[in-house]
């Protein structure tokens, strides 16, 4: 026999191979599909009701009608609240972790932090959001007190995507920099964060997707079941405000008013999804984007 | 040649760096800050009328009885236990065959496109997965297994699994990804099939990452509020099948919470179930963090 | 005379590597000084320390001194003065992610210098002196990351001058790039001698011969000779280990 002759055993191991190779590809399908399926069904049950008045028009007759525009701004407001507040802290501490962190205790110490900080429960964070916002600070409940909650809740978020990027700069750079008598931070500033401004674009739009779709830190921070706004009035809330958002309305109309017809909830969670996913895929786009775009 | 930098740049120079220096600290101030303030608004049930033992053995859950109120979190407990259990039983599995799919046996242009979707999996927001659970889980339930009701263990088990699935494949992908390639190559070299070097060399010595990526997958679920609050019913009971109604400790929280009135003794314990949470997540989340430097510290030495 | 930089029975360890064990000698004024020696023996480490980018590097122990001019260079307050006053040049070609222009600018920018005729007159000064003026006059907008290899090493040297330093340190600049660039910097080293004190640390011995006055030889750490380069290169050689190591018996 030919030493490198297919035997049966080969053959045969060969088809297992192939069984397992299926099934891991239907196992990461199956994750998928359903997905799908599902989308596409809120879509279908959403239609009656989906419009460009839906966006613009606020609820009407105890949320039975009408639209979703109140839930809509107040969204718009808390998250770019948060994102002004999140951004500079969490690019800073990147900055320090990256750049100005030694190899020592107090930097592993908040690596764990950031870790920990991602990892604690929304109703957690609501509770954070109450005790130190709403009732210590004397916010009281305000989209300011909300924000805020939302803020420290995605701080993670920005703080591991502008280390990524700012890891990405090679250390050359940095060296040739020093080699010529430039200090730390005109470095970081002429050189390094030019170069990382795109992770650091990704963070935020990473950030606004998450504060988006957080329902349980604004619940009792500053989301409110019903307040009247304006229609089509872009400045109609203020910071002291309590407001409606898009995610605790969702909630608010599944569970807590009787008798909605089944379309607006499917529709207002439509909306949020496709407002979520519509961010998130901005996102995907730019970094391919960037991708293509390299400057070194 | 020597110019003066302005005195002024110099002096902003130094302001910047302490500024950057604090922000870098800003997370645990953060961390402490959450647990002081949570611990704040229930610390005086704990000093004062807290009875751990019944607190921790009890099921009886009566916060608002008039005449006998009991704080007994055992049955929520096991809500919350029940649910990631479930949810663990079915993520574990389909993530890691996803995983390992997507990481040794992907074409490199469709592991783009699974990344990306299961990118999109991780940004759905847990409200619309609690919807999801309500509106389409729950008939589905009632109607495959005659159940009386749809908001149950299994209902939040599944949708526990599908927001959990996005991080646990994340993280042991990475870990596969992490894996030398000159072990794979010594394993086919040696004349093994894939099928026995990723099951014999490249699971193993990945098992540390893999290990962490389940763990952050558990800390997620037992975290979960809105999906849960929607998806598993309102009963507080320790379930004796998949197909009974619980509620979790964060559901319990955010159910009760808008009911209670500001320091008042439910709303104390309220908190006080706050800090368990928090507590639970901490010790899982730092022994993720352990195992993962277990796994560099390995690599530094190899 | 007075030499330019003295070194103090430096010693330099990084955790518990002796990079350099304790070396002493002088650097005089307006010679280049090459320094040959195999791999890992504490060639690139001296250099680093001139410039105190030492200080960068985590975990690492020093001894000794190093004066410039007669002064301590550790007892110096503001280091990135100091940096100005030494230009360094990588082994590997670096080209800043910035403009060709603002490559050269980079230097008198952070060091203070904003007026922009001014910066017109030393970018074109130090590219005209690191022989690349004539292929990228036309283009000076263009990324600095974009130029090849031995145009970014021409790039990375305009850049070191572009601080007017008194002493210019090399390290194995020509590593990475072609043997024509690396006749033409050479050329650009004979010239700029007299305007300045040149360390030429390199692998390749026959740079040595071609360009340094004095070279030292530098083995594990240690100063094994230091004189005259034609003798450092002939019999007259004091240690056998130099005559080994420069007849091609180890390196």
């Amino acid at each position: 026999m030919h030493p490198f002759q297919e035997t049966i055993h080969s053959k045969s191991r060969q088809r297992k191979e192939t069984y397992i190779k299926g099934l891991f590809c239907c196992m990461t399908i199956a994750i998928i599909i359903p997905l799908i399926l599902i989308i596409g069904y809120m879509l279908h049950e959403a239609s009656p009701v989906l419009s460009a008045d839906f966006l613009l028009k606020a609820p009407e007759r105890g949320m039975k009608a009408g639209g979703i525009w109140p839930a809509l701004l107040g969204t718009i407001y808390l998250v770019m609240m948060s994102l002004v507040v999140a951004a500079p802290i969490g690019v800073m501490a990147a900055i320090y972790l990256n750049e100005y962190a030694g190899d020592n205790w107090l930097t592993r110490t908040v690596n764990l932090a950031v870790i920990n900080l991602a990892g604690v429960p929304s109703i957690v964070h609501a509770l954070f959001g109450l005790g130190a916002f709403v009732l210590f600070a004397g916010m009281g409940k305000s989209i300011l007190a909300a924000s805020l909650t939302l803020a420290v809740m995605t701080l993670p978020v920005i703080i591991t995507s502008t280390k990524e990027s700012l890891a990405a700069v090679p250390m050359a750079f940095r060296e040739a920099c020093w080699n010529v008598g430039a200090t730390k931070w005109q470095t970081i500033r002429r050189v390094v964060i030019p170069n990382s401004i795109s992770g650091m674009l990704t963070g935020f739009i990473l950030e606004v997707s998450r504060a988006a779709g957080e329902t349980a830190p604004i619940m009792f921070t500053g989301a409110v079941f019903y307040k009247a706004v304006e229609e089509g009035n872009l400045f109609a809330y203020n910071l002291t405000d309590q407001c409606m958002a898009l995610s605790m309305h969702l909630f608010t109309i599944s569970t807590q008013v009787p008798g909605v017809p089944e379309a607006i909830p499917f529709a207002t969670a439509i909306v949020l999804l496709g407002t979520v996913l519509v961010i998130n895929a901005f996102s995907i786009a730019f970094r391919i984007y960037l991708r293509s775009r390299k400057r070194w | 040649m020597q110019y003066q930098r302005g005195r002024w740049s110099r002096v902003i120079e130094f302001l910047i760096e302490w500024l950057i220096r604090i922000s870098g600290i800003s997370a645990i101030l953060f961390v402490f800050g959450i647990f002081f303030f949570v611990f704040k608004e229930g610390a005086g049930f704990l000093v004062t009328k807290w009875k751990p033992i019944e607190f921790f053995t009890s099921v009886e859950w009566y916060p608002t009885s008039l005449s006998n109120k009991r704080y007994g979190i055992l049955a929520i407990i096991a809500g919350s236990a029940s649910v990631t259990l479930l949810a663990m039983m079915i993520a574990i599995p389909f993530s890691l065959g996803a995983a390992v799919f997507i990481s040794e046996f992907c074409a490199p242009k469709l592991k783009e496109v699974l990344k990306v979707l299961i990118e999109f999996l991780a940004a759905i927001p847990s409200v619309v997965w609690g919807f999801i659970g309500l509106m389409i889980m729950n008939p589905l339930i009632i109607k495959i297994f005659n159940a009386p009701i749809g908001l149950n263990v299994l209902n939040g088990g599944i949708i526990l699994a599908l927001m959990s699935i996005p991080i646990i494949v994340s993280i042991s992908e990475d870990a596969l990804k992490a894996v030398p390639d000159s072990y794979r190559e010594a394993a086919i070299a040696l004349g093994v099939t894939k099928w026995q070097m990723i099951y014999r060399v490249l699971i193993p010595a990945a098992k540390n990452g893999l290990l962490a990526g389940g763990l952050l997958g558990v800390g997620r679920s037992i975290g979960e509020t809105m999906a849960v609050l929607l998806a598993t019913g309102h009963a507080v009971q320790i379930p004796n099948g998949p197909l009974d109604s619980v509620r979790t400790l964060t559901a319990t929280i955010a159910a009760e919470l808008g009911e209670t009135e500001q320091g008042a003794d439910h709303w104390q314990v309220l908190f006080i179930i706050g800090i368990f949470l928090f507590s639970i997540t901490f010790v899982i989340n730092l022994i993720a963090y352990l195992v993962v430097k277990g796994i560099r510290i390995q690599a530094g030495d190899s | 005379m007075e030499p330019k930089i003295e070194i103090s029975s430096l010693r330099v360890k990084y955790g518990s590597k002796e990079a350099l064990k304790g070396i002493s000698f002088q650097i005089r004024k307006n010679e280049i000084l090459g320094i040959i020696g195999p791999a890992q023996s504490g060639k690139t480490t001296l250099l680093k320390v001139i410039n105190r980018t030492i200080e960068h590097e985590p975990g690492v122990e020093l001894n000794g001194m190093v004066s410039i001019d007669g002064v301590d260079i550790f007892k110096m307050r503001d280091v990135h003065a100091l940096r100005r006053r030494v230009g360094m040049v990588a082994p590997l070609p670096v080209g800043l992610p910035l403009s060709i222009y603002e490559n050269v600018a980079f230097a008198p920018r952070t060091g203070g210098m904003n007026n922009k005729a001014k910066l017109d007159i030393i970018v074109e000064r130090c590219l005209t002196q690191a022989a690349l003026w004539d292929e990228v006059k036309d283009r000076l907008h263009t990324l600095g990351t974009k130029l090849s290899g031995g145009q970014q090493q021409r790039l990375t040297i305009a850049r070191a001058l572009s601080h007017d330093p008194e002493i210019l340190c090399l390290d194995e600049f020509s590593i990475a790039i072609d043997p024509v660039t690396t006749m033409r910097i050479e050329e650009v080293l004979k010239e700029l001698r007299s305007s300045m004190t040149i360390i030429l640390v390199t692998n390749l011995v026959q740079q040595a011969r071609r360009l340094a006055d004095r070279t030292a030889f530098i083995l594990n750490g240690e100063l094994v000779e230091l004189a005259e380069t034609n003798l450092v290169f002939s019999d007259q050689a004091v240690d056998q280990r130099t005559k080994d190591y420069v007849g091609g018996i180890f390196g």
